[in-house]
């Protein structure tokens, strides 16, 4: 079965109706060459099911997804609760025990505690985004670590960002976006980054009020005023945390301080708040916010820009914010409807962030960990000179989705790629067993070119054209002169290549 | 195809062997011919100008605490926490540098009072970007763009200024974004490479096998359909250049020690890159950390130590180049400035009109420059920011026509119309 005649069995057909102004405005705004199509031919959807949905194929994820085909693969990621993950407690191991602490624990905890809480974070999301099974759910708590985007730039933020970690993304993913929403407005981390924590009645602190309003909630142009950024800004004065000296548990969590709060009657976005409400007041405003339709169409742009194109087409945004607002924000329902589209399985190639083609190129031959500290050591470097190391975008706009921001610094991509085929990844191996057992399983024979013709459709779910075969080949006959020597340089260019930085 | 000896192969060997990344000769493959993305017309021509390095303060900078109005009280009045003290306030405490009595510079901003009183140093006062947003991402975005209002471009000012204008330069970095990411601004027709480090920026391996790949990789992104042609072009390209001059020997002349921070050593690369006169033009380098809601800190304090690191990297920029400030331009800017009342948390929200910094050899006004519309309150931009008087393009124009001689600013800023300032001696 091909794409075309899966898209016939899939019996969508959707004819957009994009009117004329968005439609310029969309055209106006392309980068050149955006659109244009990859290649004339059809790709796999195994392997395009697999590139959309999760950090990056496997040996394993491509048999398994050839084994039950991608609409069950589909359910089986929305439904991660019921997704076995026996082995991921044993990656975590080393990060576990802080992970599962409460920021005011740490603060207690010895001298180097920042160090071990940054690598905990950078290892746990590291391990999860290799090894986890729940590829989709932690392509979601990658979303929305970004969307409720916190920079870790020192402790203490570092250890409120462990609690963060766990107690937003990681619990709300796949939940409701009003579950989400309260989580992060009660978290202490954002409360301390966006300065919400010591925002009282005299002065209200508007940089919350803002950015929830901006980033998390409505967008820019989403119908707000500076009056109303003022009003959201008294709202919310008054949320605050403890301070674990001053507590008897030592615990630093969400405590509302009704001294600081300015108890007046507020309007937001035309609707009165009445005086008197306390601590009321911002839950209103959160529940007036995750219902707004600006707010919809938002988070549907942003999940369709991740799982479908920088620029999803406006169709695919209105269908999805329509379920968003019928669904009263479940985040679940708006992902069925993306991977249901006719736009998701004609997306156009999506470039991978740093992070994100940094994990595929692990993933695709089974790195294996061997030290964690140095294998996050050695992480951390590249990703700096990347531009994303996790949980250190230096905004609260989080890292930015689209191709325009990343494609100019290849060269760090290009050395990660060399990096993984010449073994040099420090702390960490590459396995290339579960490859060479797939290899088999197909009848593939070590021959350089029946390899590079496997390992196209294992990577990029196609054939390579006949210009791509030949610079492999001069490529590989130019440096090596074994055929397993040629095979790990081949391997090396296709990691590098341009189709391999696209999901 | 098949293989005599590859069935033979054993797996064993093949295990062995995922550690090799071979390194046996070089290969040549055919360059493709290299395609600018876009193409104006007609381009000026014209000799290079001044080398330009743009700056840009990320997080909306509080102008008013950088360059301080002391001679205003409403200044004082509305920050009585954050106000940096009058020139001839008593006591030892820091305080403000006079510039020209009414004006003042930050103490943290001291490494710059002898090129401000050299004539190389200049602030322009209550500007920015006239759109009225306050919101960091699309006030920098328009900035950089030089549209504001108009969502439209996907190109930046920078770009558009070097796509314009027809030096007769073929170097493969006239533009250079320093950090991991290209600047909006530096976008456009030509090709920018991010770079942010000189010395890591090679492939890694063996030398021959990695200038086989460099090659092999440029083959096939010339395949590529979806742009990247263009930047795989520009990074092998660029690779060649910074191979070539030798960044680990350089030393900055008169005696200048750079700090050791990311942003001097921007500058320092920068410094680098001129001297060995490899065709640099435009640079872009970002400082963030500037919006400060809290803990603002007057006299010292968390903008004080942004404050030093802008000062010391500019002062040991200009005292690198000397007498080659003649042939460059800084230009210092943000999103825009920050409300003249302070907040409830020693800090100040986000606000309308800033200032910019001017550093060249050849200025022709200062130390400071403003169509000051003060600090009362029927005044202010919105009954509580400082007003914009002077537009930020009408200082970028300057710059572009005078040291950078390219006269298309209807095509760099669409639809504005400059007003002459005078800034520079062409």
């Amino acid at each position: 079965m091909n794409r075309r005649q899966f898209l016939q069995t899939f019996g969508l057909a959707t004819t957009a109706a994009l009117q004329t102004s968005t439609l310029h405005r969309a055209l106006a705004s392309l980068p050149p060459g955006a659109f244009a199509p990859a290649n004339l031919i059809d790709r796999d959807p195994i392997a395009h099911v697999i590139s959309r949905l999760t950090f990056g194929v496997t040996p394993d994820l491509y048999q398994h997804v050839q084994t039950i085909g991608s609409q069950a693969f589909i359910e089986e990621q929305l439904a991660f609760e019921t997704l076995a993950d026996p082995n991921i407690a044993t990656h975590l191991i080393p990060y576990a025990e802080v992970l599962g602490k409460n920021a005011g624990v740490l603060l207690k905890e010895s001298e180097g505690m920042a160090q071990v809480a940054g690598q905990a974070l950078l290892g746990g999301t590291t391990v999860r985004a290799m090894y986890s099974q729940r590829q989709l759910y932690e392509r979601m708590v990658h979303f929305f670590s970004d969307h409720f985007s916190i920079y870790v730039s020192s402790a203490p933020l570092t250890f409120m960002k462990v609690d963060d970690d766990r107690d937003v993304a990681r619990a709300y993913a796949m939940g409701t976006f009003r579950a989400i929403l309260g989580a992060s407005a009660h978290s202490p981390a954002m409360l301390d980054y966006l300065d919400n924590a010591t925002s009282a009645k005299d002065a209200p602190n508007e940089n919350y009020a803002r950015e929830l309003m901006e980033l998390h909630t409505l967008s820019v142009d989403g119908g707000y005023t500076e009056t109303d950024v003022k009003e959201v800004a008294r709202c919310f004065t008054g949320w605050s945390m403890t301070r674990p000296r001053d507590s008897e548990d030592g615990l630093l969590q969400y405590l509302y301080r009704p001294r600081m709060h300015d108890d007046g009657a507020k309007t937001v976005l035309g609707t009165i708040i009445p005086a008197g409400g306390g601590e009321r007041d911002g839950e209103q405003v959160l529940d007036l916010l995750a219902s707004h339709p600006s707010t919809a169409e938002f988070i549907s742009y942003k999940l369709a820009r991740r799982f479908v194109s920088d620029f999803p087409p406006d169709a695919l945004v209105q269908a999805c914010a329509n379920v968003f607002m019928q669904t009263e924000g479940d985040i679940r329902a708006v992902l069925r409807t993306i991977f249901n589209s006719e736009d998701f399985w004609n997306a156009p190639p999506k470039f991978k962030q740093p992070y994100e083609y940094t994990i595929s190129l692990l993933r695709a031959f089974d790195t294996i960990i061997l030290d964690g500290n140095r294998f996050l050591r050695n992480m951390r470097n590249s990703l700096d000179g990347m531009g994303q190391i996790p949980f250190h975008w230096p905004a609260p706009n989080g890292f930015p989705d689209v191709q325009g921001a990343w494609a100019d610094n290849l060269l760090p991509r290009w050395n990660m790629a060399t990096a993984i085929v010449g073994n040099q990844l420090r702390g960490a191996q590459t396995n290339t067993e579960p490859f060479l057992n797939l290899l088999e399983s197909r009848g593939v024979t070590l021959d350089p070119e029946a390899v590079f013709a496997f390992l196209a459709q294992y990577l990029l779910g196609r054939p390579l054209t006949t210009d791509e075969n030949g610079i492999l080949m001069d490529f590989v006959n130019s440096v090596a002169d074994t055929p397993e020597s040629q095979i790990m340089n081949g391997i090396g260019l296709l990691l590098a290549s341009p189709a391999f930085q696209y999901r | 195809m098949t293989c005599s000896h590859c069935k033979t192969l054993s797996r064993r060997e093949m295990l062995r062997n995922s550690a090799a990344l071979a390194t046996v000769g070089a290969a040549h493959a055919a360059l493709p011919a290299w395609m600018p993305r876009l193409a104006f017309s007609p381009k000026h021509q014209a000799p290079r100008g001044d080398v330009l390095v743009s700056i840009f303060l990320r997080g909306g900078a509080d102008a008013l605490n950088m360059i301080v109005p002391h001679g205003e009280d409403a200044y004082y009045t509305a920050r009585p926490q954050l106000a940096i003290p009058r020139p001839d306030a008593s006591g030892g405490d820091p305080k403000t540098l006079d510039l020209d009595g009414f004006f003042g510079i930050h103490p943290a901003l001291s490494p710059l009072l002898p090129i401000f009183q050299g004539g190389q140093l200049t602030a322009v006062h209550a500007t920015g970007s006239p759109h009225e947003s306050r919101s960091h991402f699309e006030a920098m975005s328009f900035m950089e763009r030089g549209t504001p209002g108009e969502q439209g471009m996907t190109t930046g000012w920078i770009g558009r200024h070097l796509g314009t204008l027809d030096t007769g330069n073929g170097s493969p970095i006239r533009a250079v974004g320093w950090g991991t990411a290209v600047q909006a601004a530096l976008r456009g027709p030509i090709s920018p490479v991010a770079i942010k480090s000189i010395v890591d920026y090679h492939l890694g391996g063996d030398e021959k096998a990695a200038a086989a790949m460099l090659n092999s990789l440029n083959s096939l992104y010339a395949l590529d359909s979806e742009s990247l042609h263009a930047s795989a072009e520009a990074t092998k390209s660029a690779i060649e250049v910074v191979a070539s001059i030798n960044y680990a020997s350089y030393i900055p002349q008169n005696g200048t020690t750079y700090p050791e921070t990311d942003f001097a050593m921007a500058l320092r690369q920068t410094a680098a890159l001129i001297r060995a006169d490899v065709g640099l033009e435009a640079a872009c380098i970002d400082l963030g950390g500037w919006d400060t809601h809290v803990n603002q800190g007057g006299a010292e304090g968390t903008q004080a130590q942004l404050m030093i690191q802008l000062s010391e990297g500019l002062a040991a920029f200009h005292a690198d180049l000397g007498p080659d400030m003649q042939k460059v331009s800084v230009v210092v800017m943000s999103e825009f400035g920050r409300r003249v009342e302070e907040n409830g948390g020693i800090g100040t929200d986000h606000g309308h009109g800033g200032a910019m910094l001017l550093m060249s050899g050849n200025l022709n006004k200062g130390p400071v420059v403003a169509n000051w519309p003060g600090l009362a309150p029927d005044m202010l931009d919105r009954g509580e920011d400082l007003a914009i008087t002077i537009d930020y393009r009408d200082v970028l124009s300057e710059l572009l026509t005078s040291r950078l001689n390219n006269p298309l600013i209807n095509e760099i800023f669409p639809d504005f119309t400059t007003n002459s300032l005078g800034l520079f001696s062409a």
